[in-house]
Formats: structure tokens, C-alpha cells, sequence
């Protein structure tokens, strides 16, 4: 298990589950901010897994900084990596009804379960 | 010899401790008190005078083993005539130790050792060493003092250092702050101006626009050309110098666009995303922004891009919300935007109007963190609907501030509101 933890917010890297969850509301100022969280991301990706799945249930509020991080993740995977990338949100959550679309259509491989 | 440590012998205060750690030390190691006592007050006579015939003396303590068993070892280590001095004058010296002799020098050191029989054959138990070691190594006041002395020398060099990397960072930080306040007024400068939105006789408007202290990159624009107004709102990641370039060259790219009578959304936004997408690589930054564009004529309002729901307020109060995420997607993520862009067209009658915002305002925190919110700007909007685009404005803006109240600005704020006249 990896964390990296602030005010509002948890991210657990979980390897036995292959699972990245994101908690609380991320509101980091600007790219540099994000880095440690974009670098465990590459870091997981980088990993000899084949799937990795993100959970954003929990995740209530996610600034554009953080969205942008995450499409570049996707990205990262659509050109560089063979991975199986499933992502779980919710409707309910005004930022991730409008954003899930953005990833899939940046990860068309990418896999989602929405409540 | 199993060494317990050595003692400098260079004033009176380290005399004295050396006194009370041989009393203490030897008190630990032999069973009878009053020796320790004794060899004590002995081996601080002779370290006294050492001390004052001699610039540099030291004294080595130790447990010896040999043909009596084991023995506390003191050995002298001063020049040869200080150390035969001080023999002279502590005539008792022999009387006191079981076994007095000279050892064969060491380095410059004359060395002079001095053996207690403690009564016993074997050594004491590693326990007992090492208590007694930390009690002769045990460092005197005065020589934390002088450690003391010593750290606070190597703070307070240290604290100078900091003090000029400090001094380096504000003036960085004043440099910086010049650089946004510069780029606050590049952002307001490129706004609009009032007798523009006038001269457009079909649509009442009016736009507001607050960086925040760190200021974002929020742009907004009205363009009036051959009939055909074009609205863009927009809003790029982030915070700070970039954020604000690619607002101005946003603002630019959009004002071409319009000049060439671009008037496909695909084809314009595409081209758009193309300019910018490659800017962003070229400045190897991580930013994108969200844009929509509205181009109105006679009535009739083609909305593309993505961006916060668009608002539009009809005669009465009635709201319609008008999702724009398969409208376009965000500008300078992707090099292929195509296949995201769509239009949605929006009829409007006398009366009827759009509300067009970025997230600084529904996403405006209060106290206790919590967001206008987007039900909450369409409540304002529509108990003001009757009023004027300016006083709409101003009541939607009295609003979001009443929310926010003490809480700082996280974002720029941005409002547009247009009414059909």
C-alpha cells in the first residue's frame, strides 16, 4: 500500500487489487503540486501490471489542474501502454459526469463503471 | 588495558570534574569508599600541578589486568620535565596507588602510570565497563558550554546564509508578483470595453471580470462583425504566468478566426485547438483551458465547445441549463478534436437571455468550504430576470461575494450575462 495524503484528500495505491483510489477533494495548485500524485500514477503504469483500475467514488471535488493530470494519464496510456484501465465514478458528482466523458474519449479502451 | 576514557587536564573546572568522576568511577569498580576518596583527592593534587607547569597534559583511565587481578589504571601524560615536576611535588603519590611506573613514551606524551588493585581477577561485567565509561566520558558543563558555543557559531553562520537566500526569494517573489500584476492588467486590458458592447443594438450585455491573487487565466470576449456577434468564455488550468499567456493567445487566436468569417464550429474550433495544442507543446506546459463559443445573429444562438453549463434564462425566470461536454472538448490537451465538436442552437425571444460563467463563481468557497453552486446561480439568475444585463450582473456578483464572505478568492471570477432586447 502507498499513500500520499493531504488536508482533504487521500491517494491509495493498492498493488494486491491493482487499484489507485482517490478520496476527499483534490484542489493542489498547478502541475507541480500535482507531481507526487502524477508520479505514482507513472510509477504504477510502469509496473509490470496489465490493469490498473482508479477509483473516483469517493473522490467529491477534483479542480481543471487535476482533471488535466488525469487526462494526460490517460493519454500516456492510450500512446505508451498496453494497460487495461478501468476507472469507477459516480454521476452524482458534478465534476466526474462531465469529466469521465473527456477520459474515455481520450482512452477509448478505457473501461467505465459508473453508479 | 580496556580504556575508560581520557580527561584533558587544562584548567581548574576540568580538575574538578576529573576529581568527581574518579570518585564516582572508582566508587562503581572498588567496594571500599574511602579509597576512592583517597585516590581521588591524589590524582586531582597531581593533575593541579600538572596543570600549572604545563601547557597541554592529559590523564588516560582505564582497567588494567595483571598479576593482582584487575587494577583502576591512571596514566599521566604530560612532557617529561612537567611530569617529573609534578612527581616532586606530590611527594604521597606513592603511598597512595599499589603500583607506580613509567612507561615508554607515546608520541611527544610522557606517560606516568599509576595502578589501584581493585580485588578482584576478572573483569567486571560489560554492564559495569560501560557505566563507568559514561561516567569519565560524561562531558562537563563547561565543555557543553563549549560545544554549545561552538554549535551556536556554525547557527548562526547558517542562520546568515538563510538570510541571504531569503532576501534572494523576496526579491523572486517580488519580481513575480510584478510579473502578474502585469499580466492582471494584460487580462483586464484585452477585455471588451463598454461602448462595444453598446453598439451591438439586438442584445444588452454585460461582463465582469476578477483575478484572483494568483490570478487564473479567465477570458471572455464579444466580437461584433458583419452581424454576427461572437461570444467566448474560457478558462485555462491553473494559476499564474502561463495561465495568463495562453488566455491572451487564446484571445487572439479566437479574434482571427473571426476575422477570416470562420463561422463552422468544427473547422473553428479545430483550428483553434491546432494553434493552441502546439503553443502548449512548444511552452512544454502542462495547462489547457476550457472555451465555448456562442455566435449570435437574429435571435438565434449556435453554442459550441466545452465549458461550464451554459444558462439560459427565459422570459418569467424559467431556467434551461445546456450541458456542453458533447459540444467540444478541452482546447490544447488533444491534437485531435474533431469528432468531439458539436453546435446547439438556442432560439431567443425578447426578454430571454444566456448567463455565461466560469467555475471561479460556482465553484466560490465560502467559510466553511462549501460551493455556490451552479442551482444556487440559477436561483439568483432567475428572481433578477426582469432586470437589466448590467444590474443582473451586479446582483449575481453581490451574491457570490455575500457566499464567500471572509474566505479568500481561489480563482478569477468571471461573468457574462446577454439579454435579448
Amino acid at each position: 500500500m502507498q499513500e500520499i495524503k493531504g488536508e482533504d484528500y487521500i491517494v491509495i495505491y493498492n498493488p494486491e487489487t491493482e487499484s489507485i483510489s482517490f478520496q476527499g477533494e483534490l484542489t493542489l495548485g498547478g502541475p507541480s503540486e500535482y507531481q507526487p500524485i502524477k508520479d505514482l500514477l507513472e510509477q504504477v503504469v510502469e509496473s509490470e501490471t496489465s490493469a490498473v483500475t482508479l477509483d473516483l467514488l469517493k473522490l467529491e471535488f477534483l479542480n481543471s489542474s487535476g482533471i488535466s493530470m488525469l487526462s494526460k494519464f490517460m493519454l500516456k496510456v492510450k500512446n505508451e501502454k498496453n494497460i487495461k484501465v478501468t476507472i469507477l465514478g459516480s454521476n452524482d458528482v458534478p465534476w466526474q459526469s462531465k469529466s469521465i466523458k473527456n477520459f474515455k474519449r481520450l482512452l477509448p479502451s478505457a473501461e467505465l463503471k459508473i453508479d | 588495558m580496556i580504556s575508560l576514557g581520557n580527561i584533558a587536564l587544562n584548567n581548574e573546572d576540568s580538575i574538578n570534574t576529573m576529581r568527581k568522576k574518579i570518585l564516582q568511577g572508582l566508587k562503581l569498580l572498588h567496594e571500599d569508599a574511602i579509597i576512592a576518596s583517597r585516590i581521588a583527592s591524589i590524582t586531582s593534587q597531581m593533575g593541579r600541578s600538572l596543570c600549572h607547569t604545563c601547557s597541554e597534559s592529559l590523564l588516560n583511565i582505564g582497567l588494567f589486568r595483571g598479576t593482582g587481578g584487575v587494577a583502576f589504571c591512571l596514566v599521566f601524560m604530560a612532557d617529561e620535565s612537567s611530569l617529573k615536576l609534578a612527581l616532586r611535588e606530590t611527594p604521597y603519590l606513592r603511598t597512595f596507588f599499589d603500583q607506580i611506573q613509567t612507561l615508554p613514551p607515546y608520541k611527544n606524551w610522557h606517560r606516568l602510570q599509576c595502578l589501584v588493585w581493585l580485588g578482584y581477577a576478572s573483569l567486571p561485567s560489560d554492564e559495569i565497563i560501560q557505566k563507568a565509561r559514561n561516567i569519565i566520558q560524561e562531558k562537563s558543563r563547561t565543555e557543553l558550554m563549549l560545544d554549545l558555543q561552538e554549535n551556536n557559531q556554525k547557527l548562526s553562520l547558517l542562520k546568515e546564509q538563510l538570510s541571504i537566500l531569503n532576501s534572494q526569494l523576496t526579491q523572486e517573489n517580488l519580481r513575480m508578483g510584478a510579473d502578474l500584476d502585469l499580466l492582471k492588467q494584460m487580462q483586464q486590458l484585452i477585455l471588451p470595453k463598454p461602448d462595444e458592447l453598446q453598439s451591438i443594438k439586438d442584445l444588452d450585455i454585460a461582463g465582469f471580470m476578477e483575478p484572483a491573487e494568483k490570478m487564473g487565466g479567465d477570458y471572455y470576449d464579444v466580437l461584433y462583425t458583419n452581424g454576427v456577434v461572437t461570444i467566448a468564455i474560457g478558462d485555462v488550468t491553473g494559476h499564474g504566468l502561463e495561465s495568463g499567456i495562453l488566455m491572451v493567445m487564446t484571445q487572439m487566436a479566437v479574434r482571427t478566426l473571426k476575422e477570416i468569417n470562420e463561422d463552422d464550429p468544427v473547422r473553428f474550433l479545430d483550428i483553434l485547438n491546432q494553434a493552441i495544442y502546439d503553443n502548449i507543446q512548444r511552452m512544454e506546459s502542462e495547462k489547457n483551458l476550457t472555451l465555448a463559443i456562442l455566435n449570435y445573429a437574429d435571435h438565434k444562438v449556435s453554442i459550441s465547445g466545452q465549458h461550464e453549463e451554459i444558462i439560459v434564462f427565459r422570459h418569467g425566470g424559467k431556467i434551461e441549463r445546456i450541458d456542453t461536454i458533447d459540444l467540444g472538448f478541452p482546447i490544447g490537451l488533444h491534437d485531435e478534436i474533431t469528432d468531439f465538436i458539436n453546435h446547439h442552437l438556442v432560439e431567443l425571444n425578447t426578454g430571454d437571455g444566456i448567463v455565461l460563467y466560469t467555475d471561479g463563481i460556482t465553484e466560490a468557497q465560502n467559510m466553511n468550504k462549501k460551493q455556490y453552486g451552479i442551482e444556487k446561480l440559477c436561483d439568483t439568475i432567475s428572481s433578477c430576470w426582469e432586470r437589466s444585463a448590467e444590474d443582473m450582473k451586479q446582483i449575481i456578483i453581490k451574491d457570490v461575494y455575500r457566499h464567500i464572505g471572509e474566505q479568500k478568492i481561489f480563482d478569477d471570477i468571471t461573468l457574462l450575462v446577454l439579454k435579448q432586447n
